[in-house]
């Protein structure tokens, strides 16, 4: 009368197995983008020694354009 | 087209195919065919971005938004800028330390193989039917050069662009969109300056612009706040970005545009310029539409742009009503011109009882023209029930075929040839890489050697294209080319986005309840398209904040479990 528990404890060992086999998927897929990467640079950008000032510009320049359109809107509404 | 025209056009086209054959030489393995080795900077990275944006369908089918709807189109835009901002200090990085080859691939790394290969799935079919519609466009413009029926003319199209792109790679690719940017940017620069020397004596560029901006056609920036305005500056700030992330963060068209960038610094240079350059961009090529409709208010323009239903119209039964009504239209025109001039000698004395009056008189005389014009486009229908009532995508190139001098309607037509072709290849090298990396060796050949990846990928390119070609056959029923487009990418872009938003920001959320909340998200904006008035920039919106909402829920009930992450993001 213990097929049972045998069933079960080869079930577990089944999903054990297939982890087991996930994991390792897992890791030849991550050692395979570990050698595909090239170390991703860090520089500063060109001219503006931080991103934060260089995105800040970006932002900026948008904030212009919108004032200029609203005031070329009116101007000729 | 005279002898000239063609000159410039078969010159252009051919030194464009060159110059990509030569650049793209050299790809012998899968990472140069569909990475370009990651090699480049950060102006052609730029420059490729934009030119896969703007397509053909940009350049017919904005400066004809403008002038049947004015400029407001613009604010779709505003969003763009804060997307290049965020993708720079997000999706980039994460990108390039991973070296994927597609952005689904992280998916795999982050969630599981489920939610990359759905993800990856609801980009193929809608880039998939996207790129019908870029192939169309080209199309349009041969159908209105030689008059052929647009069907025959885009599967013409299409094959010769399918050819080109197979032969190529992502190496071509980038280099033949940053050469066709330049060719049509300095295009449409000399197509402005020509609509302005055209314009009557005694209309300067400042006369034009207060007779656009009277005629409600310089409405570039609207701040009210308006659920079912489809153009506002809220729906173009908050949709737009929406729109923006998605398509240039989920999007592998444009992903694999600063993939190939050589470092983090180069790919983002790119998408930040593309975040400065794109608005004043798009403002220029609708304030081109705007002096078009200008110069038509001194010029008698056609009742109905597109040439083949007015030829047909004009051939059919209807032909002496249609005559009726183009005689009317013809004294409407002249009372609408006078009135048009008399508002700008209003405007020139600076009163301002004399420059309203004035302005009353031109909406009045507009309206009537536009009544009538109404009327013609109904006996346009009733003779062919299936004929597509706007005409906005044959606006320009009516105005280009007729008015332009010779050599710069061919240089126009090379421009529209070359902004199709370097989206269209921008796109097709994006499905096929899809088609390889996600779909094929994910699931169908993971052991293959390079040479057989190669030619797969090659065959995969030929194959979207065809498919391609016939999702283009019908076309022709969508109305504005960029319209439908973008339309088209809303329906799926906030689920792709919600995907990757939890990727990047919900670490505790695991795949079973993104994949699922997909479903979810893409049912409602289904049914808001399909049941609801909502404007289309809002589905993006609906579909991200539903689609992150569900997983919220579902999680807890799922289990959150999680592949390792192989990066710290």
């Amino acid at each position: 009368m213990s097929p049972r528990p045998k069933t079960r404890s080869s079930e577990r060992e089944i999903q054990s197995s297939d982890l087991e086999t996930h994991n390792s998927e897992l890791q030849t897929q991550n050692s395979e983008l570990a050698t595909r990467n090239s170390q991703p640079e860090l520089e500063s950008p060109p001219v503006f020694r931080q991103w934060a000032v260089l995105y800040g510009v970006v932002l900026a320049e948008l904030a212009i354009l919108i004032a200029l359109f609203y005031a070329f809107t009116k101007a000729f509404e | 087209m005279r002898t000239l025209d063609w000159v410039v056009l078969g010159l252009t086209l051919l030194s464009i195919v060159l110059y990509g054959v030569y650049k793209g030489r050299g790809s012998r393995n899968i990472r140069g065919y569909l990475l370009a080795d990651k090699q480049m900077r950060w102006y052609t990275v730029a420059l490729s971005i934009m030119a896969t944006q703007a397509s053909a369908i940009t350049f017919t089918s904005t400066p004809g938004q403008a002038y049947a709807d004015g400029m407001r189109f613009v604010q779709f835009y505003f969003g763009l800028p804060v997307a290049m901002v965020i993708l720079s200090v997000t999706a980039v990085p994460i990108f390039h330390k991973l070296g994927v080859y597609t952005a689904y691939e992280y998916l795999e790394h982050r969630f599981d193989l489920k939610t990359r290969t759905l993800t990856s799935i609801i980009f193929l079919i809608q880039r998939g039917l996207a790129v019908g519609i870029t192939i169309y466009a080209p199309s349009l413009v041969l159908s209105v050069m030689l008059g052929w029926d647009i069907r025959v003319a885009s599967t013409l199209i299409g094959g010769i662009i399918i050819i080109y792109t197979t032969s190529g790679g992502v190496k071509a690719v980038n280099w033949t969109d940053f050469q066709q940017l330049l060719i049509v940017m300095f295009g449409m620069a000399l197509a402005f300056i020509m609509t302005i020397a055209l314009l009557p004596k005694g209309v300067g560029f400042t006369d034009a612009l207060h007779v656009a901006g009277g005629m409600g056609r310089l409405n570039v920036i609207d701040f009210s706040f308006d659920l079912h305005n489809e153009y506002n500056f809220w729906s173009g700030l908050v949709g737009g970005t929406f729109v923006a992330l998605a398509y240039f963060g989920t999007d592998q068209s444009q992903v694999q545009r600063y993939l190939t960038g050589k470092s983090v610094t180069q790919s983002r240079l790119g998408l930040l310029f593309n975040g400065v350059a794109k608005v004043p961009m798009q403002f220029f090529i609708l304030l081109l539409g705007a002096m078009v409709f200008v110069f038509y208010q001194f010029e008698r323009p056609p009742l109905f742009f597109n040439p083949v239903e007015t030829q047909r119209v004009q051939q059919s039964r209807y032909a002496n009503d249609y005559q009726a009504i183009e005689r009317r239209y013809d004294d409407a025109f002249k009372s609408k011109s006078e009135a048009v001039r008399h508002y700008i000698d209003a405007t020139q004395s600076g009163d301002e009882k004399t420059i309203g009056d004035a302005r009353a008189a031109v909406e009045a005389a507009s309206k009537n023209a536009e009544t009538i014009r109404a009327e013609g486009i109904a006996i346009i229908k009733q003779n062919d029930p299936a004929v597509e009532a706007s005409d906005t995508n044959y606006i320009f190139l009516s105005f280009v075929m007729r008015y332009l001098p010779i050599g710069l309607v061919g240089l126009v037509f090379a421009c529209i040839f070359a902004a199709s072709m370097s989206s269209t290849s921008g796109e097709l090298s994006a499905l096929a890489t899809c088609t390889i990396v996600d779909v094929y060796k994910r699931h169908i050949r993971k052991e293959g050697n390079e040479k057989h990846y190669l030619l797969v990928s090659r065959l995969a390119m030929a194959l979207w294209g065809v498919y391609a070609i016939f999702f283009a056959q019908y076309a022709s029923n969508l109305g504005s080319l960029v319209v439908a487009v973008n339309i088209l990418g809303s329906l799926f872009y906030g689920t792709m986005l919600a995907i990757f938003l939890i990727a990047f920001y919900l670490k505790w959320i695991g795949g079973t309840a993104a994949f699922w909340a997909a479903f979810v998200g893409e049912a409602v904006v289904l049914s808001c398209f399909v049941f609801t008035s909502i404007p289309w920039l809002w589905y993006n919106v609906v579909g991200c904040l539903v689609v992150i909402g569900t997983a919220l829920l579902l999680n807890p009930l799922v289990g959150a479990k999680r592949a390792p992450h192989p990066t710290s993001i």
